[in-house]
C-alpha cells in the first residue's frame, strides 16, 4: 500500500459499509453509537481476533474503521495509548516520532502505528489530526478516537488491566503481527531503536542465512 | 495489613517440627480472610475468559508422566565450542557434553481431550530431561533451535534457556537478550561449582526454562521446562550408599520431580494465554504437564521435588490426609534441618523438595494433593484459604504393595548456612517494586536491556532492601547467579526455625511488604537480572540488569560484556 489514500480504500473507508450491509437492522448514521450491537452482529475472525475488541473507531482522517479487522488484521502494529492533553506529561507520542522515523519505507507498508486516545471526549478527529501533524505522523500511523464506552473496552483489554488506571495506560506499547498471533509488550518511553528493533522480532523470517549471526 | 499478620500469612501451615496443628489454626483459620488482594468485583474472573474451554474433564485419568535423565553425547561436538566465550573454560573443561533440539510437537494433555496440542520441547519431550549433575563434573548443553519460524501462536520461536539459581557465568546464564533464532545454536556451559568454593553453597533441585525478553511467559507456558538435579557425596541420589557421609535421601524411582503448571485450552484444543498484564491463571492443573494426573506409591518413603512452573499461579499445598511434609530444601537448597510442614507455599519458581512417608497406608489407599490458596485473577491470591479437603485438587496418590526394603533416611542435619559476614558490606541498595502507567516497575523505570541499573564490585557483599509498593499485588522476586539470605522480613529477623531461614533465590512479597537481604558476588564477571517471576510481570517490564565489575574499576561496561553469546549457525546431527 503506497498511499494513504490506498490504505484507506483497502480497508479502513469500505469496510464499515461492508460491514453495515451484513447488519441489516443497523443504519449507517447509527453505526458509532450501536458499536455493541454491531460488534454483536459482525462475528471478528482472524488469529488474533480474541485479543482485540472490534469496535468502531474515527480515525485522524475522519474515517470510521473497525479497530480489529481494519487496523489491525493482516497486520505488524505497535498500539499505544495517548491523549493530546497528557503528551506533556507522557511524552509518548514524541517518542514514537522517533520509531516511526526508524520503521521507515516499512510503515504503511504491511507495518503500522495506532494510537488509541484515552480522552474520546476532547480527542476529536479534527483535533488528532492536527495533533499527528504536529508529531509529522506518516501515512501508515492512525490515531483513533470513538464513543468514550468503545475506547474504554479498548484500554481495558489491551492497556490497563484490573481497573490500576494510574497514568492512564500511556507507557504500555503493545506490539504483534496478527496473522501470526504474537503479541507482546514494552515500555513506550523505551529508547526508540528498542522499539523499533521488537517490530522485526515478531516478523516472520524462514531463512536463518539472512539474518546476522 | 500489617507487618505482623503478613508475616503470620506466610507462615501458615509452615509449622516447625514439635509444633502442633492446633497453633496453626490459631494463626490463620480455616476460611479467615487475611488478604487484601481482592479486586473490584467488576472486572472480569480468569475462569469467565471465553478462550479457556472447558472439556469437562475427569480428575485423576492419566498417570504422571516421569521426565527420562539426560543421555550425554559420546561424539565430539561440530563445530566445537569457542573456548573463547567462556569464562573460565579451562579451568572447568567439560566431562559430559549433552544436546538438545527445540521444536515443536503434538502433546497429550489428557487422555480425556478429543485432541492432541501443539507444545514446544527439548529432544521432544516436555517437561524437557531431567539433567543429573555431579559437583565437580562440569557439563556442557548445545541447545539447536528448530522451533517453527512460521509458528502461529502467543509465543515466539526465538528462545534463551535459563538454567534457574545455578552458579553459572552470564554467557551460560540465558540472559533475555541473548536469544537464539531459528536455524542457530548456543552452548550453555555448567561449571557445577558451589558459590566461592565453598561446598556449604552446593546446591540440589533447580530447573532450567526460557528467558527470551519479552516472551518468557509465553515460551515457559508453551513448554520449555525442565530440571536439572545437582548431587555431590552427601546427597548421592542412593538411597543405598554404603558412605557413612551419604544422607540416603529416598532415591531412584522413590525421587520423583514435579513441575505444576496451570493451562486453559480453547476450543481449537490449544493452549491459550490471555493478554491480561495482571498475570494468568489456567482451567487446569497440571503436573509433568498432565493434567490432574495420578502417582502410584509404595508404602514407603517419597522425595518430592515440587517446582512452581507459572505462569502466574500461586499455591499452597497440602494432603487431604494427616500427613505432613517434611520439607528438606527450599529453593534447591538443603535447609540445616528437616522442617515439619502441614502445608507448603509455592510461589512462581519456587521449589520445595519434601519427604512424604506413605509407610501408614494400606494398598489400595489414595491420597489427593491439593491447593488450599485461592485465587481468582493473576496478580496474586485473595489472601483466603479453602479449608482443608475443599482445595482444588492437583493430583492422586495411589498406594500399591511395597516391592522392596526402604533402606532411605531422613537425616536429622543436613546442610549448615554459610555465614553471614557483613564486613565485606561494600554497599546497600534499595529497590522498590510497583506499577505504573500500565506497566510494571522497579525503582520506577521498566527493563531497558542497554541500561545497567546496578554495579556491583566482584567478591564483594550487598546488602538489597526490596519493597512492594503496591497496594493490591504480590511479586515473586527472583535474583540470578548468587542467592541470598534474609536478614529481615518486616523489620523483624527471621527464627532459626522457620522454613525461610535458608538460601533462596526467589521471595514473594505481598502488598506493603519490605525485606532485607544479604548477597555476596563472586567467581565470574558479567551482567544478570533481576525480575519478578510471575512471568507476565516480568514480560511487561518488571526486571532490571545487574553486572558484576573488577573491584576498584569504574563503570567498565565495553570490557565486562565481553566475552558474549553470538548466536551460531547450525542444525543437529543426525539423530536428534
Ligand atoms: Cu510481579
Amino acid at each position: 500500500m503506497k498511499s494513504r489514500r490506498q490504505f484507506l480504500t483497502a480497508s479502513a473507508a469500505v469496510l464499515p459499509a461492508l460491514a453495515l450491509s451484513a447488519c441489516a437492522s443497523t443504519g449507517a448514521g447509527k453505526l458509532i453509537a450501536a458499536s455493541a450491537e454491531s460488534q454483536s452482529c459482525k462475528k471478528p475472525g482472524g488469529p488474533s481476533a480474541k485479543y482485540f475488541p472490534n469496535v468502531v473507531v474515527m480515525t485522524h482522517t475522519g474515517r470510521k474503521a473497525w479497530f480489529y479487522d481494519d487496523l489491525i488484521k493482516g497486520k505488524l502494529v505497535g498500539i499505544n495509548f495517548m491523549s493530546v492533553k497528557s503528551e506533556e506529561q507522557f511524552p509518548v507520542t514524541q517518542n514514537l516520532a522517533k520509531v516511526q522515523e526508524l520503521v521507515g519505507d516499512k510503515l504503511g507498508q504491511g507495518t503500522f502505528m495506532v494510537s488509541i486516545t484515552t480522552d474520546p471526549e476532547h480527542d476529536t478527529p479534527a483535533v488528532l489530526e492536527e495533533f499527528a501533524k504536529k508529531h509529522g505522523a506518516k501515512d501508515g500511523w492512525i490515531f483513533v478516537t470513538g464513543k468514550p464506552s468503545d475506547m474504554q473496552a479498548l484500554y481495558h483489554k489491551l492497556g490497563a488491566h484490573g481497573g490500576h488506571a494510574e497514568a492512564g495506560g500511556h507507557h504500555v506499547w503493545r506490539y504483534g503481527n496478527e496473522p501470526y498471533a504474537r503479541w507482546a509488550a514494552a515500555h513506550a518511553m523505551a529508547k526508540p531503536h528498542q522499539l523499533a528493533q521488537r517490530l522485526s522480532w515478531v516478523e516472520v523470517n524462514k531463512d536463518p542465512n539472512s539474518k546476522k549471526a | 495489613m500489617t507487618n505482623t499478620s503478613r508475616r503470620n500469612m506466610l507462615k501458615l501451615g509452615l509449622l516447625t517440627a514439635g509444633a502442633s496443628v492446633a497453633t496453626a489454626q490459631q494463626v490463620f483459620g480455616a476460611g479467615e480472610l487475611v488478604g487484601n488482594l481482592c479486586t473490584p468485583s467488576d472486572l472480569p474472573l480468569a475462569e469467565d475468559d471465553p478462550g479457556s474451554h472447558d472439556f469437562n474433564l475427569s480428575h485423576f485419568v492419566d498417570p504422571l508422566p516421569i521426565m527420562p535423565i539426560a543421555e550425554p553425547i559420546n561424539f565430539p561436538l561440530d563445530p566445537p565450542i569457542d573456548p573463547a566465550r567462556h569464562q573460565r573454560y579451562s579451568e572447568f573443561l567439560p566431562q559430559k557434553t549433552y544436546i538438545q533440539v527445540l521444536r515443536e510437537f503434538d502433546h497429550q494433555y489428557h487422555s480425556g481431550l478429543p485432541f492432541t496440542t501443539k507444545v514446544w520441547g527439548f529432544n521432544s519431550i516436555v517437561p524437557g530431561e531431567t539433567f543429573h549433575a555431579h559437583y565437580g563434573e562440569p557439563l556442557l548443553i548445545r541447545r539447536y533451535n528448530q522451533l517453527p519460524p512460521d509458528h502461529v501462536g502467543f509465543a515466539l520461536p526465538s528462545f534463551t534457556t535459563h538454567l534457574h539459581n545455578l552458579h553459572q557465568a552470564s554467557e551460560s546464564d540465558g540472559m533475555p537478550w541473548d536469544w537464539v533464532d531459528n536455524g542457530y545454536f548456543w552452548d550453555y556451559h555448567h561449571v557445577n561449582a558451589p558459590a566461592g568454593g565453598d561446598p556449604l553453597e552446593k546446591q540440589t533441585t533447580q530447573w532450567y526454562h526460557d528467558h527470551r525478553m519479552d516472551f518468557t511467559a509465553t515460551n515457559v507456558y508453551m513448554g520449555l521446562t525442565g530440571f536439572y538435579l545437582l548431587f555431590d557425596k552427601k546427597d548421592s541420589g542412593n538411597e543405598n550408599d554404603p558412605s557413612p557421609d551419604a544422607f540416603r535421601l529416598p532415591s531412584g524411582k522413590y525421587d520423583v520431580p514435579m513441575i505444576l503448571h496451570d493451562i486453559s485450552l480453547g476450543e481449537d484444543g490449544q493452549l491459550y494465554l490471555s493478554q491480561d498484564t495482571n498475570g494468568f491463571l489456567g482451567r487446569y492443573y497440571t503436573v509433568n504437564r498432565k493434567i490432574t494426573p495420578f502417582l502410584e506409591v509404595e508404602p514407603r518413603k517419597y522425595r518430592f521435588r515440587f517446582l512452581n512452573g507459572g505462569p502466574s499461579r500461586f499455591y499452597e499445598l497440602g494432603l487431604r490426609s494427616d500427613q505432613f511434609f517434611t520439607v528438606i530444601a527450599n529453593d534447591g537448597n538443603l535447609l540445616p534441618k528437616p522442617v515439619s510442614a502441614e502445608t507448603i507455599k509455592l510461589s512462581v519458581a519456587q521449589r520445595f523438595d519434601v519427604i512424604v512417608d506413605f509407610s501408614q497406608y494400606q494398598p489400595g489407599a489414595s491420597i489427593v494433593l491439593e491447593n488450599l490458596m485461592e485465587q481468582i485473577r493473576g496478580e496474586g491470591p485473595t489472601g483466603r484459604k479453602f479449608p482443608k479437603g475443599e482445595g482444588e485438587q492437583v493430583m492422586e496418590f495411589r498406594v500399591v504393595p511395597l516391592t522392596g526394603p526402604d533402606n532411605s533416611r531422613v537425616p536429622d542435619k543436613l546442610r549448615a548456612l554459610p555465614k553471614i559476614d557483613l564486613n565485606k558490606v561494600k554497599k546497600e541498595r534499595l529497590v522498590k517494586l510497583d506499577y505504573f502507567g500500565g506497566i510494571w516497575t522497579i525503582n520506577g523505570k521498566g527493563f531497558d536491556m542497554d541500561r545497567i541499573d546496578m554495579e556491583i564490585e566482584q567478591g564483594s557483599a550487598e546488602i538489597w532492601t526490596i519493597r512492594n509498593g503496591g497496594t493490591r499485588w504480590e511479586h515473586p522476586v527472583h535474583i540470578h547467579f548468587e542467592e541470598f539470605q534474609i536478614l529481615e522480613f518486616n523489620g523483624k529477623p527471621l527464627k532459626k526455625s522457620d522454613v525461610d531461614h535458608s538460601r533462596k533465590d526467589v521471595l514473594t512479597l505481598g502488598p506493603g511488604d519490605e525485606v532485607k537481604l544479604f548477597f555476596h558476588f563472586r567467581d565470574f564477571l558479567g551482567c544478570h537480572v533481576m525480575h519478578c517471576h510471575n512471568v507476565v510481570h516480568e514480560d511487561h517490564t518488571m526486571m532490571v540488569r545487574w553486572c558484576i565489575v573488577p573491584p576498584k574499576h569504574g563503570p567498565v561496561l565495553g570490557a565486562i560484556i565481553d566475552p558474549r553469546p553470538v548466536m551460531r549457525l547450525g542444525t543437529p546431527p543426525a539423530g536428534f
